[in-house]
Parts: structure tokens; C-alpha cells; sequence
């Protein structure tokens, strides 16, 4: 038996289920959204979202948490857009690691590696932190797109 | 000695044991038919009867017929034969019930019935078959028979509908189902129908047959619409489509092909319902193979199961899974070695035994297993288990046989796994007064806070403000909303919608084809269903309209609504697939008048814009609309200081002169926000698309122009002369003249008029003069005109000079001007001269040039002035347009308005003379003359451009003090999500602890309650007499049923009378803190809000003297929402919806499911003899002070408990509390479980199998110390049998750990 079966099957015997952390938005309507999980057959209704509705969009993929096993979406936060520069030889690594564990609470994601050459988030691209121009001569901008 | 069934408990016992086996397990094989062949039929349907298959066959309109005795099953001999004379009608379908054939007649439309056994007797069609429902009908219908003289049918046209709706036939009657099936597709549904307990279920496919939904009709109530499978109607990966249901004895089975997407999940499955269908390990019959299974449904033949279709079978031996108690599948034995049985709360009970032998092919894992115990002879039953394991022995070595199983039921919770996240919902409840803002969300409109009425009202005129209730998107439902309108000068414009929607910015996009960035919020398609108070010609009406996308349409009107000023007015829409009820209530009556009663039929629109965008995504949410209507047109633009608005029309704005005097300081407009007062109103006409004209001609050179004739050419810095004899003195205001211009000079040219001609000003005196650029002088010659700023006084001896730039050369000596010149018959009032710098000198030339001289057409006196070239259209009036406004509609300096205060006709210039100076005007200007309000008072101006302009007689005037809203949806206790989740699993039998059930006549009844929160179920007689009465709050809110209305009252007062008849069958009450709902045989009557701040206290009472039968359920606690993980076991989906409650579950002994929240109590007992106890505590993990918080709070002590063990506190959040009765009666419940932990008892003796975990026991029991007896209750918390049989000697035992609940000294 493979490797692979084995762990299938012991998550298999195990009794906990892993919530989901990422939906597809199904339809708009007002304030709230329909989603569907990304294997689901079927749509989770009236969904409370974080933030604007404004830009979402059927067929968006977006963050979800659980709250009272009801999922919440996370649309970022911001109705338009938001962006905001920094000057890395100004910063430093503490300075850094600071503004990436403000910007995952925003998000309630993670920050795996913040010194990369260009780090896209791993939840919706909502959050974008790159060296926009690593060849560039200093000061190199540390940015933040938030959208 | 005491204990109930007090044989139990025999000192002498003889004590015998055995086990019945049962291969439950449902497998169907695959036979062939071996009856000739038909290749292929339209339709099919069977049915058996005493062992005889019948098959009836619709091919070509002919019927065929088939008719089987099925013994042994695998060999049909039957041969198809047709029936003559029967012709059916084409893309109709057959039905069977009770023996009846029911067809669609082909001539005349009608459904008619036969018995089937005649079929094969008759050697043609009987004369006479009986018509079921109208004696005829033009279309195609698929029929859906429910019992031998009754059905329903599907009208729909021969190719099938994308709208249908379905009547209930019986005698020569129909009455129709009061709404429609939208589907968005066309095609021909599968249709079927089963009858349980006075309840009619009809069931259907959607158009393209990937759904399957079922609406339930008893004493003429109809259900909303509801999935089968998939549950979800968005479900888009997995389909169902059902063939039939039938009946095997009394257990309704609906067969059909489940397809699921990502794999080859494509079956023929059945499931046991009507309603929540079982989806457990019975479930399948064979993979799908492509052919007509359409109609074929599941029979009972002798104790076989046989699913039916043209061109095969599928049999199956019949078990206890559907009800079949079958020999062949059962086996005994007797030949028990022993057993062992624990028993626990919440988990399913472990069994294990050992067997002599294996004994049977029957054993099996998977199978049932019973056990029976026999004491002194007298047979008791364990229980029934299902079988996990088993280890074959060998009676030859003695090695016995090993079973390990778990209690039946409670296996199939924890085998079963849902595969899907299903989104289960209670009815959506809202009310709220809208000023909040919290529970309404605005889309259009600005609104503001009315204090005077505490409401909501708008802050601008006829303007729609629409906000959305903040709850969830529904299928169907109900809204309501209070108005106040408080203006006689104001129009009213307002209402509710349900099924609203306003599309997203891309999808407002798609449809307008811009880019989203390009989306303004005026650009937003706006939907839905509006029922609106508005004022016609004739009164107030009621208006009902279809708005899709911005376009409204006018449905249904309602004329003579009593809308009175200053009074409350409330207007309630109720939406149930496609019947739309309007109703409203003025002032404190207390009934709702049914204003419109309409059906959603629009040709090509369905009643849910999302139904449009997504198949099946039938839904949307309630809105509320404010406006006031006045009369309103559009501004052009003016200015600060204007005092005069320029207007599109000025019709319906009263002057100070027109109002009654009392309302003369009415005479105000709104403009963008500036409120103005007006005193006069101007004519109103608009004339539009007035061309500039620079005046009249008075003398002129317009004779043919000679192109062969030299021009007069402007080479060089050269200057041209003309003059002329003039009439009179004139104004002059342009002079027009002929040029050609010859590539491309950089230069314009220059024209003035010149007089006084002197040795030193050889071109005389300039006093006039104008240019022209070089890019509006023509390349092949033409007229131009050079514009003066203003008119200026000409006369005789004053003559023209033209000239080029200052640089002339520019850019070459190839790019200049010729002025055209005309010699053949030259001008005889002057001469043309050309000058020279160089020779300084005239020269004479030969011809004159082509000019026309304009001029003002009297005297401006020094006003500004326009010149318009006169049109048919204007009037030759002197003053005519007077106070109007002259709007400076295209080319040079548009956006313009001037008021003009005279006006001058002319036959060919019409002259407007003006307030201002007009700014940046030439003869590219066009104007627009437009009416105007003037005379004003501005307190706070502003300039404005193209803006709306509304009469503001009042501000904004209509209030909206209050909005409801509810879906259809029944409201779910926790009692319905056990059953849900248990019955996908598989179990079919359920047991509930009631804290009412009662059937006797509510003028009798004693029932109550000291709680207001739950469900209570009841069944209605029909047409009952007098009252039945649900008393809540001590009797202070009171539902009342008749068989004509149902009243709410409150405080003695009816409050709200829903007039409903014979209201009766299956009902349910739902009370849930501000919310009192209803339903009969699941339709919702009405919602209503009621006060919460009285004592919590239920009574039933009324006047009926028929008996009603009322339940209420321990678990009938309302939960609103239940979103089932996918992947989870039926036993943690269980434990997800009990949450925080105190609910318990089991199996009980004869194969029930049960939930219970209240313990079972035993009475007291004497002690036992032989058995044995100890006794233990702890103090660790309990609580003697707890407090929950959740949607309230609340907190506990019990004061025995504080003084024994001191101040123990726990804390705790629970999402489950929603009101303050939650709080407290959870609190309660989680004090008295944390509090049992202190002290436990084991009792070990003889076995006693009726009790339970979680079961009080009440036992006499020596003291703890042994100082004397006391008397416990103790809460069995786990419990465990042992059974063993040997050659010596036969035991049967039980060990029960507790914790005590109380003792008491003897």
C-alpha cells in the first residue's frame, strides 16, 4: 500500500473534517453572497461578508472563516482600492516583520516569508507585498497593494 | 421486590437467551425480459396485484398490454398485446393507482380512467371509460393519478412548458394549484403523486428532468415547492430524476437514476419517504445503463421487490428494510454462549457475542441481529444490532463463532457521511423600524430619520428610494411595512417589493456592454415584484408591477384605497410560486383587505431576476420603496444670481397667484438641493434647434460668381476696398463675404468697415472690424461672415477694407486668399480697389466684390441681443417669449442660459434681446427657447446646471414606521434536524419525549407550558366549529383559529384578522420570542409580531368541542439555521446541531431513535437483595455557579449547592441562546449536569433491561456510610449487560455507573 493510501486512510478512520478556507463566490446580492465550496455540489446562502461587496464578482474566489460553523468572507476589507510604500533601506527587518503581522491580522491569513524577493499572498492575491522593481537602484519600495 | 415489572428481579431465575439473524440488506439482480418485445413504448407503467404483475404500455396512441404471473420470478411468459380502440394523446403519459389506467383521451383531451384487469377482456375500448376532471381539454397533459378516481394533471402544450401550473381532478371537478412552476426551460416534466395520511404528494421533474421537487396538497392547501434530490435546486453536480413512487405496503418508494459529477456516479437508486428521503447504505439498485426506465417504479411481488421497466427487472428479496418480513432472509439460533452489551449515552451500543456455531449463510456483516433474553420463561427483547465483525469458529475444535455489532440505528448515524454541505433554514424573520438603518440597507435615495413619526422617510421628491430588508434571500414569502403619509400636496408613491434584486457592477456591466469602471450607480438594474400606493386620476390605487432591470410594467391595479393623510397605512405582499396577494390595512383596522389577488405571468420574465441569470436560483429579498411625487422637470443651467429658472416645462408649478392664500408660500422648487421660492411663471413652450443668424442683410453684392473672373488676391500685405450706397443709417452687426482660400496660408483675414478716407489714412478710419481663421475660410470658395462684437452704427460713405495678416508671406507665396469678384455685371453702388504697400496707391479693378452687409433689425438701444434665423415655429408676437430663456443649446458658448425680456420678429431674423451680455456666441451657436419660473427668493444659492427640478409644496412626506419580512420556509426545531439527518442515514423510525400530547377538544384541554418558545403541532379537524385558542404569555398574546380567519390578539384586542378558510389538516404554530408563524399542510398562512415582555407561561384552550391533537415535542425547539459539513458522520452532525443544549439520543430497544431532553424517572424502590454498591465523589469539574452568555445572558446558584461544596463558578458562551428563555433554561441544564458530577454510584446485580442511559433510577441503597438506607435517584451513565450460558450454570447480569441526583434518608 502506498504511502499516500495509508495517510487516506487513517484521515479516513480519523473522525475530524477540515473546514474549508477558501469558497467561490456563487452571486452577489446586496451585502450578502451566496458561495460553493470549491468540491461542493452545492451553494451556502446568505453569507456575511468582511468588508465591500463592491467588487466581488460570481466566480471570485475568496477567503473564508468559520464563525458559530456559519463561514464568513473575507473581501478585503476595502470598498476601493488601497496602496502604501515603503523605503526597505529605511526599514528594518523588525520593521518589516511588524508590518506583515498587521496587515495578516487584516486578513486573518499568514506571512511566510516577508524577505523574498516577491511574496504574493497565498489567500486571494487581495494583499500583494513585492519588490516591485528588485533591480531597481535604492531606495527599494517595499509595496502594499491592497484591493 | 418492587422493581417495575417486578419479575425481574427473581431471586430463582432460569435464565435463556437466543438470536435471530436477518440479512437485511436489499440487493437487486438484473433479469431480461422473456415476454415478447415491444422495442420501444412512449410510456410504461405496472403495478402488481396478488402475485400478478400488470405492464400497460403507451406506443404510437395505441395502449399494450402485458400481464405476468410472476412465480418464480425469472420467468415471465406474458406476451404484449395491443388494445384496440383506445387512441391517447400525443406526448401525454399513463398513470396507475388502485387498479385504474388513466389515460388523456386523444379527441376529445379528456383524462379518462379504466380498470386495468378489463384490459385484456376487452376485444376493443369499452364505449364508455369515466372522465376524471373537465369533459375536455385542448392541451397535452401528464397525468399523475393519486387514487382510483382521483389525480393530477400537468396542462402544458404537446412540446412540453417552461411554466406549468397543476389541477387536482376528481368527478367531472378540477380546482388548480393556486401557483406555477417556473422553469426557465421547456420540456415535458415526469410527474407521479402518493397519498399517506390524508396528505396528497405530487411530484415532478423540471423541465430538462435533472431535479426532482414535490408541493404536498391537503384540504386544498398547497405547500411551496420543494427538492427531493437534490436537495439544493443550484446543485449542479448532482442531478435526480425520478421514475416512480409507489406504495409496498403502506411504505412509500421513489425509484429514479442519481447522477453526480467528477466520476461514474450514475445509478438507479430507491429511497424511502415522502418527504425527507433515506439515503443510506439502502439505497442502490444498479448503475445506470441508457434506456427508458420513465414511469417504472418498484413493486411488491409475493415477498420480492421488482423494480419494472419495458425492456427488464430488477428483483430483489425483500427485507426489514422496506418493511418486508421475509423468511428467506431471516435465520434463528438458540445456541448462545454469551453476550456482552454496554451501553452509553450519545453513542451506539456495543454488542458482542459468542455462537457454537456460525449456523447460517445468512450471518453476515451487515446483517441484523435480535437478541432475546428469556427469564423464568418469559421472553424479554434486548434489542437489534447490526453486525460489525464476525470470527467464524469451528464447532469441531470448540472454537465458538465471534460477533461484534452495534445498535442498529445508531451504526447507520455513524456509517453515514453527508456528501455535501447542505444549507438548511428556518423562516426568515425580520421586523424592524427602518430608521435604525441596522435591519435595511439603502440602494437608492437619500433618507433621513422622521422623529415626529419615529420612521424613516426620504429626503427628495419624485425619486424612488429603495432599501432592502437585511435578511435573507427567499423563494417565497411575505413582507409588510407601516407607512405614514403626511402631505395633501404631495402624491403618494410608495410600498414594498418582494423578490428584489439589483445586479452586481459586472453583471450591470455585461448587460449595458461598458466596462465595470464605466458602471455609474444609476446604471444598476433593479428587479423585482412592487406593489405601490400611488394617485391616479381617480383616487389612491394599488399598483402592481413587474420591474426588471429598470423597466416597469403595469400588472394589476386596485382602485379606492383609503389612504387617508396622517394615518398609519400598512401594505402586506405575499409571494407563493407566482401567486401574488397584495393586501392592506388602513388606520387601526385590524383586518387586511385583499386588494390584489394576481398570478406572475409575464411572457418572458421570470418572478426572480436570479432565476434568469442562474437556473433555478429562485430567489430574492424584500424592499421597501419611499417617494413623494410632485410635479418635477429638468433646469438648464443658470446662474448665483439668476431670478429666473430655466426649465424643460413649467406646467404644474402654481404661482403665488394660483395657490389659495394660506398655501401661496407652497410656490417653492428644489433644485439640486437649493430650495427656491418662485412668484411667476413664464409661458411655457420650448422651441428648439434656433440657428445663429448674424442679421439682416441691407445691402449686398450677391450676384453670380465669376470663378473665371480674377480674384482680387491677397498675396501680399494688400488691402481690398469696397463700397457701397447705403439706404440708411444701419446697425451693422457682420458682413458676409465671398473667399477662396488657396493651400494653406497661416493667416486669417481681417474685414472692417472704414470712413474718413485722408492723404494720411488712405484706407480711411477703421471703427468697426473682424476676423476670420484661416481653417474656416473654404478651400473652394465660399461665403463668410465677419461678426461684429456688437452692432455698430453704419453710414453712408463707410465702405469695407479686408486684409491679410501681418505677415503675408506666410508660409509662401503659393498660400494666400482670393476674394471672389464678379464683373460681368458689376455692383453699381461703389467700387473695388485694391492698395498697395509698395506702390501705395489704389488701383481700380475691374468688378466688385461679392459681399452682403447684415445689420440689427432696429435700433438694440444699447441691449444684448440674439439673432436667431425665424422659423415657422416662432411667434411673430412682439414680446412673445418674454421672461422665457434663451439656452444656448450647440456650438459656440453652449451650456448658456439668458433670460430674455424682449423679443422682436422678423421674416427672416428674429431678434431676442437679453438680461446680460451673452458670452462666446458666433454663427455656429444654436438655441433652445425654454420656459421659465422667475421672480424668486434665494436664500442659499448656488448655480446650477441640467438638474432636476421638483415642486416642494411640503418636504418629503411619507414615513415608513415599521417592515416585516418572513420566507415560507416552515420553521425547523431541533427535533426536525434529528430526523433529517437520520433518515439520509438511513434510519426510518423515531421516538420523541412530548411535553404535550393530547387529543381531545381544546374547550377541554388542560395543556400548558411555562415556556413561549417552540413548536407545537397540531391536527385540525375540517370545517371544526368554535375556537381553538394557543395562549401565550399567560394568555396575554393569543392565536386564534376559526374555520374562517385566523386572529391575532393581544391584550384582549384583536390586533390582525388573516382571513383563511377551513384551515385544518396538519398545523403548525411556531412561537419564537417576537414571532408567532403558521402553517397548514405546509403552506404559511401569515406571521405575525407580538409582544415579548410578558410571563412565560402556554395555554391551549378555545371553544372547539372537537378533538384536536396537539403535540409538542421536547426537541421542538427552534433552530434557525443547520449547514451540514460534508464528509461528517451522522453522529457528529447530530452533535453539531445539539450544540450547547442538553439533548441526549439513543436507540431504544425496538429499533427507535430517540431524542429526549427531560430524564426518564423510575419511582422509588425497595433494595434488592443481591445487589451491590459502592459509592464515590470528587469535587473536581463541578459548578455550583454558572452563567451562560450568548444572544442573552444569564446566571445561576443553587443555594445547597453553594453552601456544601463553596463558590465553585463557571463561564460559558453558547451560540445556541437566542433569548433570554434560552439563557435561563439553558443555565439551568448546564448547573445540573456539571453539578451531578460530584458523587457517582455503581450498582452491580441481577439485569433489568427496560432502563436506559441517561435514565434516572430511583433505588433504596444503603447509606454511603452504612449508617441506615437512603434513597437515591441516581443518572445512569453507563450501563452494561453480561450474558453467559454454560453446562453449569446461566447468568445474565448488569453493571450501572450513576451519578446521584439526590438522596434521601429512609
Amino acid at each position: 500500500m502506498s504511502e499516500i493510501v495509508k495517510r487516506l486512510l487513517k484521515e479516513i478512520d480519523s473522525k475530524s473534517t477540515k473546514k474549508p478556507d477558501k469558497a467561490i463566490i456563487y452571486a452577489v446580492d446586496g451585502n450578502r453572497v451566496d458561495i460553493r465550496m470549491r468540491s461542493s455540489s452545492t451553494v451556502i446562502r446568505n453569507v456575511e461578508v468582511s468588508g465591500s461587496t463592491d467588487n466581488l464578482e460570481p466566480g471570485d474566489e475568496v477567503a473564508i472563516i468559520w464563525l458559530d460553523n456559519r463561514p464568513l468572507v473575507l473581501s478585503g476589507g476595502f470598498a476601493g482600492e488601497a496602496a502604501a510604500g515603503f523605503d526597505v533601506s529605511e526599514l528594518s527587518n523588525t520593521d518589516i516583520e511588524n508590518i506583515a503581522v498587521k496587515i495578516s491580522r487584516f486578513i486573518s491569513g499568514g506571512v511566510s516569508d516577508i524577505g523574498n524577493e516577491e511574496e504574493v499572498w497565498p489567500t486571494q492575491g487581495e494583499v500583494v507585498i513585492s519588490d516591485v522593481e528588485p533591480d531597481a537602484p535604492a531606495p527599494r519600495m517595499l509595496w502594499l497593494d491592497i484591493s | 421486590m418492587g422493581i417495575p415489572g417486578g419479575n425481574t428481579f427473581p431471586l430463582e431465575r432460569v435464565i435463556d437467551a437466543r438470536i435471530e439473524i436477518e440479512d437485511s440488506h436489499v440487493r437487486f439482480d438484473y433479469f431480461p425480459i422473456s415476454e415478447t418485445n415491444l422495442y420501444w413504448t412512449d410510456y410504461f407503467v405496472s403495478y402488481a396485484d396478488n402475485g400478478t404483475l400488470y405492464r400497460v404500455a403507451l406506443k404510437e396512441n395505441m395502449i399494450w398490454y402485458c400481464e405476468a404471473i410472476v412465480s418464480p420470478l425469472d420467468t415471465f411468459t406474458a406476451t404484449w398485446h395491443s388494445v384496440p380502440g383506445f387512441s391517447v394523446r400525443t406526448g401525454s403519459n399513463l398513470a396507475i393507482e388502485d387498479g385504474y389506467l388513466f389515460y388523456q383521451d386523444e379527441v376529445t383531451g379528456a383524462v379518462k380512467r379504466i380498470l386495468v384487469s378489463s384490459l385484456p377482456q376487452l376485444g376493443s375500448k369499452p364505449s364508455d371509460p369515466e372522465t376524471v376532471g373537465p369533459a375536455g381539454r385542448t392541451e397535452t397533459v401528464q397525468i399523475a393519478a393519486i387514487s382510483a378516481t382521483e389525480c393530477y394533471v400537468f396542462p402544458m402544450s404537446e412540446t412540453g412548458s417552461d411554466r406549468f401550473t397543476i389541477e387536482y381532478c376528481v368527478g367531472s371537478t378540477s380546482s388548480a394549484w393556486d401557483g406555477k412552476y417556473y422553469d426557465g426551460a421547456v420540456g415535458v416534466p415526469h410527474v407521479a403523486a402518493y397519498r399517506e395520511a390524508n396528505t396528497d404528494y405530487v411530484y415532478f421533474t423540471d423541465a430538462l428532468r435533472t431535479r426532482t421537487f414535490y408541493i404536498k396538497r391537503r384540504n386544498g392547501f398547497w405547500s411551496d415547492v420543494r427538492t427531493v434530490l437534490p436537495i439544493d435546486v443550484l446543485d449542479d453536480m448532482s442531478s435526480f430524476e425520478f421514475t416512480g413512487i409507489s406504495s409496498i405496503d403502506g411504505l412509500p418508494i421513489l425509484c429514479g437514476r442519481l447522477r453526480r459529477s467528477y466520476g461514474n456516479i450514475d445509478m438507479l437508486v430507491y429511497m424511502i419517504g415522502p418527504e425527507e428521503f433515506t439515503a443510506g447504505r439502502d439505497l442502490f439498485i444498479d448503475t445506470y445503463v441508457e434506456q427508458s426506465y420513465r414511469g417504472a417504479n418498484m413493486v411488491k411481488v409475493g415477498n420480492y421487490l421488482v423494480y419494472d421497466f419495458p425492456f427488464g427487472r430488477y428483483i430483489a428479496k425483500g427485507t426489514s428494510a422496506v418493511d418486508i418480513n421475509n423468511p428467506d432472509v431471516i435465520s434463528s439460533s438458540d445456541e448462545l454462549l454469551n453476550f456482552n452489551l454496554s451501553k452509553t449515552s450519545n453513542e451506539p451500543a456495543t454488542f458482542s457475542c459468542q455462537l457454537k456455531n456460525s449456523f447460517s449463510p445468512l450471518l453476515v456483516s451487515g446483517a441484523e441481529i435480535k437478541v432475546y433474553v428469556s427469564i423464568n420463561e418469559f421472553e424479554r427483547y434486548v434489542g437489534k444490532f447490526n453486525i460489525d465483525g464476525i470470527v467464524l469458529g469451528n464447532e469441531s475444535f470448540s472454537k465458538p463463532t465471534m460477533i461484534g455489532a452495534r445498535s442498529s440505528c445508531m451504526k447507520k448515524l455513524a456509517q453515514w457521511k453527508s456528501d455535501a454541505p447542505y444549507d438548511y433554514w428556518s423562516q426568515t424573520k425580520l421586523t424592524a423600524n427602518p430608521k435604525d438603518l441596522s435591519d435595511v440597507v439603502i440602494t437608492t435615495g437619500l433618507f433621513e430619520e422622521d422623529t415626529l413619526h419615529d420612521g424613516l422617510k426620504q429626503r427628495t421628491l419624485n425619486e424612488d428610494g429603495v432599501l432592502y430588508v437585511n435578511a435573507k434571500a427567499t423563494r417565497n414569502g411575505m413582507i409588510r411595512a407601516d407607512f405614514i403619509h403626511n402631505s395633501m400636496m404631495i402624491k403618494p408613491r410608495f410600498g414594498l417589493a418582494l423578490n428584489y434584486y439589483r445586479e452586481t457592477k459586472g453583471q450591470a456591466a455585461e448587460r449595458l456592454g461598458i466596462s465595470s469602471d464605466e458602471v455609474e450607480e444609476t446604471d444598476y438594474g433593479h428587479s423585482g415584484i412592487f406593489a405601490l400606493v400611488e394617485d391616479s386620476d381617480r383616487g389612491f390605487v394599488l399598483n402592481l408591477y413587474y420591474v426588471h432591470d429598470n423597466t416597469w410594467s403595469l400588472q394589476a391595479q386596485a382602485t379606492n384605497v383609503p389612504l387617508m393623510v396622517a394615518t398609519n397605512f400598512s401594505v402586506m405582499m405575499k409571494f407563493k410560486d407566482g401567486h401574488i396577494r397584495v393586501y392592506y390595512s388602513s388606520g387601526t383596522a385590524q383586518n387586511w383587505v385583499l386588494a390584489i389577488n394576481h398570478v406572475f405571468d409575464h411572457e418572458t420574465w421570470m418572478p426572480w431576476k436570479r432565476a434568469e441569470l442562474v437556473k433555478g436560483d429562485a430567489i430574492g429579498r424584500g424592499a421597501i420603496l419611499l417617494n413623494g411625487i410632485t410635479n418635477t422637470t429638468t433646469s438648464f443651467p443658470f446662474s448665483i444670481d439668476d431670478d429666473y429658472i430655466p426649465l424643460l416645462d413649467n406646467t404644474g408649478f402654481p404661482t403665488v397667484d394660483e395657490l389659495p392664500p394660506y398655501l401661496a408660500d407652497r410656490a417653492k422648487v428644489n433644485v439640486g438641493g437649493e430650495i427656491i421660492n418662485y412668484a411667476s411663471r413664464s409661458r411655457n413652450e420650448l422651441i428648439t434647434g434656433l440657428k445663429a443668424s448674424p442679421g439682416e442683410v441691407f445691402i449686398s453684392n450677391d450676384k453670380s460668381k465669376e470663378f473665371s473672373q480674377i480674384f482680387a488676391d491677397l498675396r501680399t500685405r494688400n488691402y481690398i476696398r469696397q463700397t457701397m450706397t447705403w439706404p440708411a443709417t444701419r446697425y451693422v452687426t457682420a458682413v458676409s463675404v465671398y473667399v477662396n482660400r488657396l493651400n494653406y496660408p497661416d493667416d486669417g483675414l481681417f474685414l472692417w468697415l472704414s470712413r474718413d478716407v485722408s492723404s494720411t489714412k488712405p484706407v480711411g478710419t477703421r471703427f468697426v472690424k473682424a476676423s476670420v481663421l484661416s481653417e474656416d475660410i473654404p478651400e473652394n470658395g465660399g461665403w463668410i461672415t465677419f461678426l461684429f462684437d456688437k452692432p455698430t452704427e453704419g453710414k453712408s460713405g463707410d465702405f469695407i477694407v479686408m486684409t491679410r495678416g501681418v505677415d503675408a508671406a506666410h508660409p509662401n507665396a503659393l498660400s494666400y486668399y482670393s476674394v471672389g469678384m464678379n464683373s460681368s455685371s458689376p455692383y453699381t453702388g461703389g467700387l473695388c480697389q485694391t492698395f498697395s504697400d509698395n506702390t501705395d496707391r489704389f488701383t481700380t479693378v475691374t468688378g466688385d466684390m461679392l459681399f452682403k452687409m447684415h445689420a440689427a433689425p432696429i435700433t438694440p438701444n444699447g441691449s444684448y441681443s440674439i439673432m436667431v434665423e425665424t422659423t415657422p415655429e416662432l411667434s411673430a408676437m412682439a414680446g412673445y417669449y418674454n421672461n422665457m430663456a434663451l439656452y444656448v443649446s450647440a456650438g459656440a458658448g453652449i451650456g448658456n442660459t439668458y433670460r430674455i425680456y424682449d423679443y422682436v420678429w422678423g421674416a427672416n431674423v428674429s431678434t431676442f434681446y437679453l438680461e446680460r451680455e451673452p458670452i462666446a456666441l458666433d454663427l455656429t451657436s444654436e438655441f433652445t427657447i425654454c420656459p421659465t419660473l422667475y421672480g424668486l427668493t434665494r436664500t442659499d444659492q448656488m448655480a446650477h446646471g441640467k438638474e432636476k427640478v421638483d415642486w416642494w409644496p411640503d418636504n418629503p412626506s411619507t414615513t415608513c414606521t415599521r417592515v416585516d419580512y418572513f420566507s415560507s420556509n416552515k420553521d425547523k426545531s431541533l427535533a426536525d434536524y434529528f430526523e433529517i439527518i437520520g433518515r439520509k442515514a438511513g434510519v426510518r423510525k423515531f421516538y420523541y419525549d412530548y411535553l404535550i400530547e393530547q387529543d381531545i377538544p381544546p374547550a377541554y384541554s388542560l395543556a400548558m407550558l411555562t415556556k413561549n418558545n417552540f413548536l407545537a403541532n397540531m391536527q385540525v379537524p375540517y370545517q371544526f366549529s368554535g375556537t381553538i385558542d394557543l395562549e401565550y404569555r399567560g394568555g396575554k398574546t393569543v392565536l386564534r383559529l376559526s374555520s374562517s380567519d385566523v386572529t391575532l390578539i393581544v391584550d384582549g384586542l384583536p390586533q390582525e384578522v388573516i382571513a383563511v378558510s377551513n384551515i385544518s389538516g396538519s398545523v403548525l404554530v411556531s412561537s419564537w420570542d417576537e414571532f408567532l408563524s403558521i402553517w397548514a399542510n405546509g403552506e404559511l398562512i401569515h406571521s405575525f409580531v407580538v409582544p415579548t415582555n410578558d410571563p412565560d407561561n402556554f395555554y391551549f384552550t378555545g371553544t372547539c368541542t372537537q378533538d384536536v391533537f396537539l403535540t409538542v415535542r421536547e426537541a421542538d425547539i427552534r433552530i434557525d439555521n443547520l449547514l451540514l459539513d460534508t464528509n461528517a458522520s451522522g453522529i457528529s452532525l447530530i452533535n453539531q446541531v445539539i450544540g450547547g443544549r442538553r439533548f441526549y439520543y439513543q436507540e431504544t430497544r425496538d429499533d427507535q431513535l430517540r431524542l429526549f431532553n427531560v430524564r426518564k424517572q423510575f419511582l422509588t424502590q425497595t433494595y434488592p437483595a443481591s445487589i451491590a454498591t459502592s459509592y464515590s465523589e470528587t469535587d473536581n469539574n463541578i459548578a455550583t455557579r454558572v452563567r451562560l452568555e450568548g444572544g442573552a445572558i444569564h446566571e445561576h446558584i443553587d443555594a445547597d449547592a453553594m453552601r456544601q461544596y463553596g463558590n465553585i463558578y463557571y463561564e460559558g458562551n453558547m451560540s445556541e441562546i437566542y433569548t433570554e428563555e434560552d439563557a435561563k433554561s439553558f443555565t439551568l441544564d448546564t448547573f445540573n449536569e456539571l453539578i451531578l458530577r460530584g458523587k457517582t454510584r455503581t450498582i452491580t446485580g441481577p439485569a433489568y433491561i427496560e432502563i436506559e442511559p441517561n435514565e434516572i433510577f430511583s433505588l433504596q441503597l444503603p447509606n454511603k456510610d452504612d449508617s441506615g438506607d437512603v434513597i437515591e435517584l441516581i443518572n445512569i451513565a453507563d450501563l452494561s449487560y453480561d450474558f453467559s450460558n454454560t453446562e453449569s450454570e446461566a447468568r445474565f447480569d448488569m453493571q450501572i455507573t450513576g451519578n446521584i441526583v439526590s438522596s434521601q434518608e429512609v
